[in-house]
């Protein structure tokens, strides 16, 4: 997988190694368990996603990282060190917040210069480094507004010069777009990932949108109830689903329930739907006889005729501009949805109830686990 | 010291002073007071600490005849029932004039309503004596009203306007009236209007809607104003004693004359906790009809 | 539908705009009367007869008034000062976190305006006399003290509430320890409702009677005490006149206070 290889070979080569990690609010009947035993380590110089729907312990993680709570169990270490014990002002981390908290009684400047003056660096110095994170966020011509004065994408930039400002070495993003309308945000997510690559520090990234993840991530943690469910690339995350709940929610998919009837060499076929077949290749261990849910992308089913092709019944066509959307049923009633792209133009008539026969390449199909699942 | 133990000690300097100001000068007044309520009294002021005695609270309904027997006597009674009379007068007077007011206010644009809340507000910031003094200029014999009324003809002799029943509701609901225009005003500016059209577009006449739609909407808010005015009424001491004269007194002075010429604590103290505890009733109505505050500005 | 053309505005009811008016000159005419008088050359008081500050040079003249506008103004300034410091560490503390007995604490510091003003004053008064406190500044300046900590206390809280959260981890998270979070970021931040905290305080001693009545004593006797004296005697042009002069300092503090409370940033 084409992921960004840390400094090869150092032993701190991870930013953040987390242990056995939980948090449990409130006690006895309250109590709420927001994370469970989450391990994982995030190496140097990763854009690295925390994804999950709200309330999956996402923002929790990077609060303890931050140092704003404390963990009810085992350990975080930054670049090897345990940090359990520094309260979040001794923490080399800085986070940018996702309602960008900037102190409303101070201009921008004094905004990014504030936690420069905190570890009392000499004023030179300062002024030097607002300068250039200024530039670097392209806020200096607003260098002496008041943060109130600001639009939404701009307070955005302050908010990252500041956490940038003291050359943290993590930088912790707590959904930081979510205010910003869809164009700004897009525009953001190409700057974010611009700022990273150049600074070169490690960013960990909070969202709960999964296709600013996928664009924008060296590597996804999927999280859901407090754990981690998968760690993956983008591709690794959106391709190869490590279980149902995952799969479900980065995208749309379609899940077939069948049964392993031949495991070949690279290849194995599988039975659903009655008797129809489908052989693919499978990116888990699978052994005959064994019932399996099978995963396929809607932008992988391809329209298919002859007799090779798959069989169902079509119940709708949604013409989407760019594409159009398949809603056909097999014959057990299992609903699936195929998306073409409108490349040539045309579109074929088709009616309610016509047949509709489809396709999958082999290495479109994923097995899945059937992990808990969840309603978007 | 671990930082949770800290914090705690931390926390507790930057809230105890304030906790313990009103404690020590305040709540263990409020309690002594009600210990000195029982006590025998000592007739050049003060008390017999020690001496135990129920003839404070006796007297609310009997006085001592000079052989030292109980005969009933309704003198406080009449005090006490003129005390909540009044008190009722005033909260339906300022709700007649506030909730037409706090509605005309809810209606404007907002530029307007933030001057109009202020110069509600306003009046409530300034001295309540001398408030109560422009209306002695104003109700007596050779006053603003009287002289008024004799220009226009309509009287030749000056009215007694002055100390009596009528110039102590005048007085209490004007040292009061922005207390019920506030609450029933923060509770009619969430009114949507679209209610009202939608009222309207129902087929329901402007009384329809306003009896269906827009009071109880402002219910909240008329049950805190009425509280609001009523318990500072109830307890006031500065309107009946320049408006009211001799003949109306109402509890406040009552208490007041207790630690002057009467010389008498313990009945003053009885008294004291009479007002609080009808001032508690007061509240828990309030707390039990709902929890929308009113507004202190 | 015919009562959406004849009468559909759900701004407009008649009657409205003419109540409005009868409450707003219910609550100005009085004071208005009572300024106008005060600049009145007439000894009778209200008979308009002339324009003149001749009134307002007797009393400015007169050394009881002098010595009394200066007890007020001490006993405010004192009461204020003390109030506005015990508020502000309250506020900030009942705003941080949560903890055990907090709804009780509220009611607590709201206890002074919750009762009428006549029972502490009487309490206080038995509590001071008991103890052998001679009545006189002193005592006033407690008991001002204590009744000034709600409204102290209100406007600050307010602030506070509206203060975003993040704003101290944001502070802590930049390095910034309690102590420089607290002076740096919340403070500079609480500053106008402070102020005018402070100034609403500062205007409820100044203008207070009953409390300073029954708790203070020889030498301490204020503005409006040497007022309600005066006016149990009789009506005199000069009460006119101080009359005027406190109502417009109160005027003129509050609505500092509401400049302050609005002035700047607001979020």
């Amino acid at each position: 997988m084409p992921l960004r290889k840390p400094e090869a070979g150092s032993s701190s080569a991870n930013a953040i190694e987390l242990r056995g990690v939980g948090k449990t609010f409130g006690s006895g009947a309250a109590a709420f368990v927001a994370l469970r035993d989450v391990s994982t380590t995030i190496e140097q110089n990763v854009f690295f996603t925390l994804l999950g729907p709200s309330g999956c312990g996402k923002t929790t993680l990077l609060r303890l990282i931050a140092g704003f709570e404390a963990a009810t169990t085992g350990e975080i270490l930054l670049h090897g060190k345990e940090i359990a014990d520094l309260p979040p002002y001794r923490r080399p981390v800085n986070t940018v917040f996702q309602s960008y908290a900037l102190f409303p009684h101070m201009t921008v400047a004094q905004n990014v210069a504030f936690g420069l003056q905190m570890l009392k660096q000499p004023k030179d110095e300062i002024a030097r480094t607002v300068d250039e994170m200024l530039k670097l966020v392209q806020m200096e011509a607003l260098k002496n507004r008041r943060t109130s004065e600001l639009s939404g994408g701009q307070q955005q930039r302050v908010a990252l010069a500041r956490a940038l400002a003291p050359k943290p070495r993590v930088l912790l993003l707590d959904e930081p777009l979510s205010a910003l309308d869809l164009k700004l945000r897009k525009e953001m997510q190409v700057e974010l990932k611009r700022l990273q690559t150049e600074t070169g520090i490690t960013f960990v990234f909070v969202t709960h949108d999964q296709e600013e993840a996928l664009t924008m991530s060296d590597k996804v943690a999927v999280m859901n109830e407090g754990q981690i469910l998968q760690i993956g690339t983008p591709r690794e995350i959106y391709n190869h689903p490590a279980n149902r709940f995952v799969a479900d929610f980065i995208g749309d998919i379609n899940f077939i329930k069948a049964e392993i009837v031949e495991v070949g060499k690279t290849r194995c076929t599988a039975r659903f739907d009655g008797n129809q077949k489908l052989s693919f290749t499978p990116d888990a261990e699978v052994s005959k006889g064994q019932k399996v849910t099978l995963a396929v992308r809607p932008e992988r089913i391809a329209v298919a005729n002859g007799k090779n092709a798959l069989s169902a019944t079509l119940d709708n066509v949604v013409y989407h501009g760019t594409d159009t959307l398949y809603h056909f049923s097999l014959g057990d009633g299992t609903r699936m949805l195929a998306r073409r792209q409108n490349s040539d133009g045309t579109i074929p008539e088709w009616q309610t109830g016509d047949p509709f026969g489809w396709a999958v390449s082999g290495n479109a199909v994923a097995i899945v686990a059937d992990g808990p699942e969840q309603t978007a | 010291m671990t930082p949770a133990r800290r914090r705690t000690f931390f926390n507790f300097w930057l809230i105890g002073p304030a906790a313990l100001a009103i404690i020590i000068f305040m709540v263990i007044p409020l309690a002594m007071m009600a210990w000195i309520s029982i006590q025998s009294r000592s007739y050049g002021g003060g008390v017999h600490w020690g001496e135990l005695s129920a003839e404070a609270w006796l007297r609310f309904l009997f006085e001592r005849n000079l052989d030292d027997s109980l005969s009933w006597s309704v003198t406080y009674t009449v005090i006490i029932i003129r005390s909540i009379w009044l008190s009722l007068i005033t909260t339906v007077l300022s709700l007649l004039v506030g909730f037409p007011t706090a509605f005309f206010m809810a209606t404007r644009d907002r530029k307007w309503r933030t001057l109009l809340v202020f110069m509600v507000t306003l009046p409530f910031w300034t001295n309540l004596l001398v408030r109560n003094y422009a209306w002695i200029l104003i109700l007596r014999d050779y006053g603003t009203a009287n002289g008024l009324l004799m220009w226009l003809g309509i009287t030749d002799q000056p009215l007694p306007l002055l100390h009596n029943q009528f110039a102590v509701a005048v007085g209490l609901t004007y040292s009061f009236l922005p207390f019920m225009v506030l609450p029933i005003y923060s509770s009619l500016e969430k009114l949507d209007l679209r209610l009202v059209e939608a009222g309207f577009d129902l087929y329901a006449s402007r009384w329809q809607v306003l009896r269906n739609i827009i009071i109880p909407l402002a219910i909240p808010g008329i049950i805190a104003g009425s509280i609001l005015v009523f318990i500072p009424a109830l307890g006031s001491y500065v309107t009946p004693e320049l408006l009211g004269g001799g003949k109306t007194l109402m509890i406040g002075n009552l208490i007041g004359h207790q630690f002057g010429a009467a010389r008498n604590w313990p009945f003053g103290a009885a008294l004291g906790l009479f007002l609080l505890a009808l001032v508690l009733l007061a509240m828990t109505v309030y707390a039990l009809r709902g929890r929308e505050r009113g507004g202190k500005p | 539908m015919s009562a959406r053309r004849a009468a559909g505005d759900a701004r407009r009811w008649p009657g409205l705009g003419f109540a409005a008016a009868v409450f707003f000159a219910y609550v100005y005419l009085p004071i208005f009367i009572l300024v106008i008088l005060s600049f009145n050359e007439n000894r009778i008081v209200t008979i308009w007869t002339g324009f003149s500050l001749e009134w307002y040079r007797m009393a400015f003249a007169n050394d009881d008034i002098l010595r009394a506008a200066g007890n007020s103004l001490l006993i405010a300034s004192v009461a204020a000062t003390s109030a506005t410091v015990l508020a502000t560490l309250a506020a900030v503390r009942m705003a941080t976190t949560r903890f055990f007995g907090q709804t009780g604490m509220n009611a607590l510091l709201a206890l002074p305006i919750t009762v009428p003003e006549i029972v502490p004053a009487v309490a206080t008064l038995m509590f001071f006399a008991s103890l052998g406190v001679t009545l006189g500044l002193g005592t006033v300046m407690i008991a001002h003290t204590v009744f000034c900590i709600p409204f102290a206390y209100l406007p600050i809280r307010a602030r506070l509430e509206g203060m975003d959260p993040k704003l101290g981890e944001a502070a802590a998270d930049l390095f910034a320890n309690p102590r420089q979070a607290f002076f740096k970021v919340t403070l500079p931040l609480l500053m106008p409702g402070i102020l005018s905290g402070f100034v609403l305080a500062f205007i409820i001693s100044l203008d207070d009677f009953v409390t300073t009545f029954f708790v203070g004593g020889a030498g301490s006797t204020t503005l409006p005490i040497y007022i309600f004296g005066l006016v149990r005697t009789g009506v005199t042009p000069e009460v006119n006149a101080i009359s005027a002069l406190m109502l417009l300092v109160s005027i003129a503090l509050v609505s500092l206070s509401l400049f302050l409370g609005r002035s700047e940033h607001r979020y």
